[in-house]
């Protein structure tokens, strides 16, 4: 539930100190344990996206270099060749992009941000969400299961409000580590839209933080994306000026 | 090279020598991309009488970029071109030109950007050449008036001018900049200050221009935002001293995307309106030069459709109508990603008429292109 750098952070739900034993008895009780754990003042990484895009095909590779602070604000640059000073800027729910090839700043249309980000499974919509889940969909534990031997609560989100992505999502959480595992999306006629598992935890600091995520666009055939967080720093200094217009176009 | 470029690259290199003499730490490895693209063309030509041509563009494209402080920024974009057959005998400049057998080579060399910029808490500076979008539209842009839109490029891209440039931020996302073209020997120097900022969810800016060689003031409003669809528009009002005339000028632009299946169609719409038609007949070359403006008609409608099957396969359609004159291009084009950094791209292209309204007798009637570009 993180910003555009935390492409899969908020797929996932995220994170986790290293809280364990379940007080939490309701939905959203977990839900808030498992955000707690996410939440950081600034993250700054590389991240590496490779976006399969077919069962035959390569996948394509995009490397990026992300600054975040708090929910509303990241700053991604794009260092692979093919991509090389293409730039997002991210203040709370609108984006831009910076062409560094045409030295050109456009900002993201609103009917743009259900595609997927650089060609990928995750949408601009997916990137831009921030807070509000609480507000926005009624929380409920549905059950119990084991995720790659690692047993979690399925808590299950109905919206209650018309302006959301997705009218059901599904988390399973990692009850002893508070991480969101896997999560499912739904549309309104129930049909599966995306799919995403965390692949990799590491302990940074106190926390325990997904580092390797995949994300599938059940839309899409074949089509999964797989997101990998290296060098990941939290809550270190990180100047507000990269976040402004002067900086994006820089 | 131009007497008024040479003067820029000169004080660009300076410049930056000078940052390195008083002390400022430079890291030894510039950060270098490029790519290089071969582009295949065939065009049928009807006047004076009809045959086909075949040309060939070869551009190896060398980008540097460099920080060698947190407050300065060096950066250039270089095309080395090698023109062959009808894409050299339509290039200007032939004077390094020479035949292998009866087909015209001509080796070109092209300074896309070279700049310097630096940073101040207070205001960016930048000296060089640049890129200058300063309006929203994709192909019609009365605001800009430093870089004009390349129509022979089905990417549409646009050309660097050589500036001066300041920019003082207002906040996150506001700023205010003055921007002064350097070449004063040039024909299209102008200046122009420029007050931007996002308000209720649109980019708005607010922009003052004035052209030298012709005395006018342009006075522009742009913005961008959206209203269901994705909207853009500029408004220009020009003011000129030397005919005492005012006219009007403006472009409004919509966007918008649909999802089929697993495919996307992405379609925008620009219509441009020119107060001050110009007949090109009246003109001489360095006249028409220094208007810097491609479309010189009343008139224009653009419309594009394109259809990203999957990060693999591309379509794009495209045409540019003259409403006046009843004359368009059209443009298919479908791009195939095969590996990671390289594209096949393949075109074509139908003229009808004149379309831009320089009266251009000459210009081919069809295109047929092939390109396989390369990024690294």
């Amino acid at each position: 539930m993180k910003p555009v750098h935390l492409i899969l952070l908020m797929v996932f739900l995220g994170i986790v100190a290293g809280l364990s034993g379940v007080d939490a008895v309701t939905g959203e009780e977990i839900l808030r344990k498992v955000d707690a754990n996410v939440k950081y003042d600034t993250i700054i990484y590389t991240g590496k996206m490779e976006i399969f895009i077919n069962a035959k095909a390569a996948p394509r590779t995009k490397i990026m270099k992300t600054y975040g602070m708090g929910t509303q604000k990241a700053f991604v640059e794009f260092l692979n060749p093919e991509d090389k000073n293409t730039r997002y800027l991210k203040i709370d729910k609108k984006m831009w992009i910076y062409d560094g090839e045409e030295e050109n700043v456009f900002l993201i249309s609103g009917h743009m941000l259900k595609q997927g980000m650089m060609g990928s499974d995750v949408s601009y919509e997916d990137a831009l969400e921030s807070d509000g889940l609480y507000q926005k969909y009624n929380i409920e534990i549905t059950g119990t299961e084991t995720v790659d031997g690692r047993p979690c609560t399925i808590i299950t989100l109905t919206a209650k409000v018309k302006e959301v992505s997705y009218e059901k999502r599904k988390i399973w959480v990692d009850t002893e580590r508070f991480i969101g595992l896997k999560e499912e999306k739904y549309a309104k006629s129930g049909k599966l839209l995306k799919e995403s598992r965390v692949l990799e935890v590491r302990k940074i600091g106190e926390r325990y933080f997904p580092v390797k995520s995949e994300i599938a666009d059940k839309l899409r055939k074949g089509s999964k994306t797989v997101f990998t967080m290296q060098d990941v720093q939290l809550d270190v200094p990180v100047s507000e000026k990269l976040f402004t217009m002067q900086n994006l176009q820089k | 090279m131009k007497k008024g470029y040479k003067r820029i690259v000169y004080l660009v290199l300076g410049a930056f020598l000078s940052m390195m003499a008083v002390g400022v730490p430079v890291e030894a490895a510039f950060d270098f991309s490029g790519s290089w693209r071969s582009d295949l063309a065939a065009r049928q030509y009807e006047l004076p009488v009809s045959e086909w041509k075949y040309g060939n563009r070869n551009t190896l494209r060398l980008n540097f970029k460099d920080s060698p402080g947190p407050a300065i920024k060096m950066e250039g974009s270089f095309d080395l071109l090698l023109l062959a057959g009808d894409d050299a005998d339509a290039y200007p400049g032939q004077e390094h030109s020479f035949f292998i057998q009866d087909t015209r080579f001509t080796p070109v060399l092209e300074t896309r950007k070279l700049y310097l910029s630096l940073f101040f808490d207070q205001c960016t500076f930048t000296l060089g050449r640049q890129i200058i979008n300063y309006g929203v539209g994709y192909v019609f842009s009365p605001v800009d008036c430093f870089s004009a839109v390349n129509l022979q490029d089905p990417g549409l891209s646009r050309k660097g001018s050589d500036i001066i440039r300041v920019r003082i931020p207002l906040g996150d996302l506001a700023g205010i900049e003055g921007v002064t073209t350097v070449s004063t020997a040039g024909t299209n120097s102008a200046s122009a200050v420029k007050v931007f900022g996002n308000l209720q969810g649109f980019d708005w800016s607010l922009t003052g221009i004035y052209k030298h060689p012709q005395e006018e003031t342009l006075v522009g409003l742009s913005f961008k935002g959206d209203i269901l669809l994705g909207v853009y528009g500029e408004l220009v009002e020009h003011y000129g001293t030397l005919d005492n005339t005012t006219f009007f000028e403006g472009m409004a632009g919509v966007d918008y995307s649909f999802e089929i299946n697993t495919s996307k169609l992405l379609l925008s719409a620009e219509y441009y309106y020119n107060g001050n038609p110009v007949n090109p007949n009246i003109l001489t070359p360095e006249e028409l030069l220094a208007l810097n403006r491609i479309f010189l008609g009343e008139e224009y409608l653009f419309c594009q459709a394109n259809y990203v099957y999957d990060e693999i396969r591309n379509f794009a359609l495209n045409g540019i109508y003259n409403l006046a004159q009843k004359s368009w291009a059209g443009t298919l084009l479908f791009s195939y990603n095969i590996r990671q950094n390289t594209n096949l791209i393949f075109n074509t292209r139908y003229y009808s008429g004149d379309l831009n309204g320089r009266n251009i007798q000459y210009g081919p009637k069809a295109e047929l292109g092939a390109s396989v570009e390369v990024r690294f």
